[in-house]
């Protein structure tokens, strides 16, 4: 029956996508093929979520409990993949090769731990949320208040990443602007979790799941067929991983290349001494760009250069805040491009920055890499199994032998598309290595211009050398376009373009769906009902859940909105704070019937406190809002990172539970028997 | 004590969880750790170091939890085998056709 159903849905949307491809090439304007897009498939989650209304306690907070174990895969695969995982990863590869994996193991070994630690139980643990279980087994109001607080916190920031992305892409489908792009898409999500709550969510994040991993496979398949004519691009990976390390090698010692990576190196000392006094420099540099713009104008210069011109001149930084950041993005980006390959180490060269054989310095930039690579691996698998809008996807299931079934489908689900994410990367990769570097300027392909001249900080390029050929040093590319222009980048039709944009919309959006329903769960069930109105009865719970949907979707918008661009610093450094504040308190609390709401309570306040003081000392942005001038060597411990604090504060928090719990009194025989319960099957018991 | 078959369901889970979490840390630390010496290798045209970052460990998790979800269903059944028949053993009253409903 739900098979059918989904039968169906895949059949409409590969309609669409077919009608779609046919308008363009009858030559439909491309603004309509990505309006229709958008609309269509808000459209169909709206729909799904409006046929699953429903305001029954239990459907509205754990979808009555009889998800299948394959749906129930299919909505936790959605509901993890974010726009992050969806437009970032392969970004994140692109640019730092090796690295990135991090992100890719982290994000799915985690389930290892979901699996083996804690799905089953909480699932036969029953009721509606991660608080709920910290509340009934450690007892008292503290540790379900703790938990409830920090669900939210961790939750609205990755909610506001997720409208942001929202924003971005819609607006980069129909060419709205970004503020109401941010308000269809919260449309969309809206009506999901405000008619349905779970239940919706649930149905509509398997329809979300199918549209982004096609949305994601299909480029993918057809850029490996079109490059090595294999339908298999998780083997065709490999070649093309060869093939770029050999290119690697050439343009590392191409003269055109180490040329313009001397000019870089030239640019960002200008950088630096422009730095030293931005506002005598911003006078300088407005009225150096007028007279170059009058100059160009006399000499009846090409419109396109007096373009160009005018709207470096419309763009130049106002105040000087704005200039100062704007001289230290430039001193950054030239930097970066100074080095070999523009920055970027060789892709499948593990640690690059550093060489274990060559001298101490080099040596210890390996290990450094080292370290930070299997601490942020380490946080992001323990974040992942204590992310609260994963955790409560598993209390939907029928018991908990499906529950741990459907943690299986999760990761097979998820690994599907973690595994073409660096195939992905390795592919543009290819594509710009061969056949963009070393193109004439006058030749460069229409995509080039197009998000040059949306944003320059997702792409420009600079003839530095003035040689007329662009060189992988004069080309920067941001991580957030690698997957939405990849189409283009291949030289793929424009419906694929919208196809991917689709994709990570869903990606975006039911994500947001799940998060959404996270903190106002968080808010009126474990809070606002235990403080204030317990006696309050099933229909005003879900109520007031309802309105809190809607206050703290609005509010995400605002926040969003701001376009707080550092924000996602804090995303990683949300899986740290996830895994600092649950990890301990949750696993503790099934596998040591010890442990006691003293030391629950203060092994997640250590947690917690542990993680942010690191990261308030170690984060950047943190660093100069609190003016921390001790040098980072002194604050760092063994030169970790501060997205990866959690991997202090996760044994911290543990070592400081164990302690308290056996120094206070054990928990009496009520608590006893509940962990009992959980550890075994129901059905047979007396 | 009627409670054996419970402690001994719990003694093997924790036993599994253990040879389970300690195959999952070895493999995700392992693998990055000496991803530089294993490159020197080759597995299906990829550098070996990478390949296992990139491809290996995934399926290697996904194995894991495969394993868990076997091994943990066949010790719940064993579990739920005996004790039935423990409830059969302790039969105080002469209540038997009790223990012969949960049979499925």
């Amino acid at each position: 029956m739900i098979g059918r159903r989904y039968g169906l849905f895949l059949l409409g949307f590969a309609a669409l996508i077919g009608a779609m491809a046919l308008a363009e090439h009858k030559g439909l304007p491309r603004t309509w093929i990505g309006a229709v897009f958008l609309l269509v498939t808000v459209a169909l989650y709206a729909g799904i979520g409006f046929l699953c209304r429903t305001s029954d306690e239990a459907e509205y907070f754990v979808a009555g409990r009889k998800v299948p174990a394959m749906y129930n895969g299919l909505a936790t695969a959605a509901d993890w993949m974010s726009a992050a995982s969806f437009i970032g990863t392969a970004g994140v590869l692109y640019l730092q090769g090796f690295a990135g994996l991090a992100y890719i193991l982290g994000w799915t070994g985690g389930y290892v731990l979901l699996a083996v630690l804690l799905a089953p139980y909480l699932r036969r643990f029953g009721q509606y949320t991660v608080p709920d279980f910290l509340g009934a087994r450690y007892g008292g109001l503290a540790p379900r208040m703790v938990g409830a607080l920090a669900a939210v916190a961790v939750s609205f920031v990755y909610l506001v990443v997720q409208i942001y992305g929202v924003g971005l892409i819609a607006s980069h489908l129909t060419g709205f602007g970004f503020d109401l792009g941010i308000f269809v898409g919260l449309g969309g999500v809206l009506v999901c979790s405000f008619l349905g709550g779970m239940r919706a969510v649930t149905w509509t994040q398997v329809a979300q799941y199918m549209v982004l991993i096609l949305a994601y496979l299909v480029p993918l398949t057809w850029l490996s067929v079109q490059q090595t004519g294999s339908l298999l691009p998780a083997l065709s990976h490999g070649t093309q991983l060869m093939q770029i390390a050999k290119r690697e090698t050439e343009l590392s010692r191409d003269p055109a290349e180490l040329d313009v990576a001397r000019r870089q190196r030239q640019l960002a000392d200008q950088y630096e001494l422009k730095l030293r006094d931005v506002r005598s420099v911003m006078a300088a540099d407005a009225q150096r760009l007028t007279r170059q713009i009058e100059a160009l104008r006399a000499q009846r210069a090409p419109l396109v250069q007096v373009q160009r011109a005018e709207r470096e001149y419309l763009h130049r930084p106002r105040t000087e805040a704005q200039a100062r950041l704007r001289y230290q993005q430039e001193l950054e980006r030239a930097r970066a491009h100074a080095l070999p390959l523009a920055g970027m180490p060789a892709q499948a060269q593990p640690f690059a920055g550093g060489d274990p054989q060559g001298d101490a310095a080099s040596a210890a930039r390996y290990r450094s890499e080292r370290n930070n690579f299997v601490a942020l691996m380490l946080c992001l698998m323990m974040g992942t199994a204590a992310m609260p809008h994963v955790l409560t996807r598993f209390f939907t299931t029928r018991s908990a032998r499906e529950a741990r079934r459907s943690v299986a489908w999760s990761l097979l689900f998820i690994t599907l598309l973690y595994l073409a994410a660096p195939t992905l990367a390795v592919m543009v990769k290819y594509e710009v290595l061969n056949h963009v570097v070393g193109l004439p300027f006058d030749q460069l392909p229409q995509w080039v211009t197009r998000w040059s001249r949306l944003d320059a900080n997702l792409l420009s390029v600079r003839d530095l050398n003035g040689d007329g050929l662009l060189q992988l040093g004069e080309l920067h590319l941001g991580a957030d376009i690698i997957v939405l222009a990849a189409p283009e980048i291949g030289g793929l039709p424009y419906w694929v373009s919208c196809l991917v944009a689709a994709g990570g919309l869903a990606a975006a959006l039911s994500t947001a769906d799940g998060l959404l329903l996270t903190i106002a769960n968080s808010l009126s069930h474990d809070i606002y009902f235990r403080l204030f109105n317990p006696g309050a009865n099933a229909v005003s719970r879900v109520i007031a859940s309802k309105m809190l949907v809607m206050v703290v979707a609005l509010l995400a918008a605002l926040m969003a909105a701001l376009r707080l661009t550092d924000i996602l610093q804090f995303v990683s450094a949300a899986f740290s704070l996830a895994a600092a504040a649950f990890f301990p308190a949750l696993v503790m609390g099934i596998f040591w019937r010890r442990a006691n709401r003293a030391g629950a309570v203060a092994g997640m306040v250590a947690g917690l406190g542990v993680c942010l003081a690191y990261m308030a000392l170690n984060l950047p942005i943190a660093r100069s809002l609190l003016g921390v001038t001790l040098p980072l060597a002194q604050t760092q411990w063994w030169g970790v990172d501060a997205i990866a604090a959690g991997v202090f504060a996760v044994p911290l928090g543990l070592l400081v539970l164990v302690v308290v719990s056996l120094a206070t009194a054990a928990p009496g025989a009520e608590v006893r028997a509940l962990v009992d319960r959980l550890r075994v099957p129901e059905r047979p018991a007396s | 004590m009627p409670r054996t078959a419970e402690v001994r369901l719990w003694a093997r889970t924790r036993g599994l969880a253990l040879v389970l979490l300690l195959l999952w840390l070895g493999i995700s630390v392992a693998g990055p750790w000496f991803a530089r010496e294993l490159n020197s290798w080759q597995v299906f045209g990829f550098p070996a170091g990478y390949w296992v970052a990139a491809q290996g460990a995934l399926l290697a998790f996904l194995a894991i939890i495969v394993v868990c979800i076997w091994q943990m269903e066949r010790l719940e059944a064993r579990y739920e085998a005996e004790s039935a028949a423990e409830h059969l053993a302790a039969a105080v009253p002469p209540a038997g056709p009790d223990a012969a409903t949960e049979a499925p």
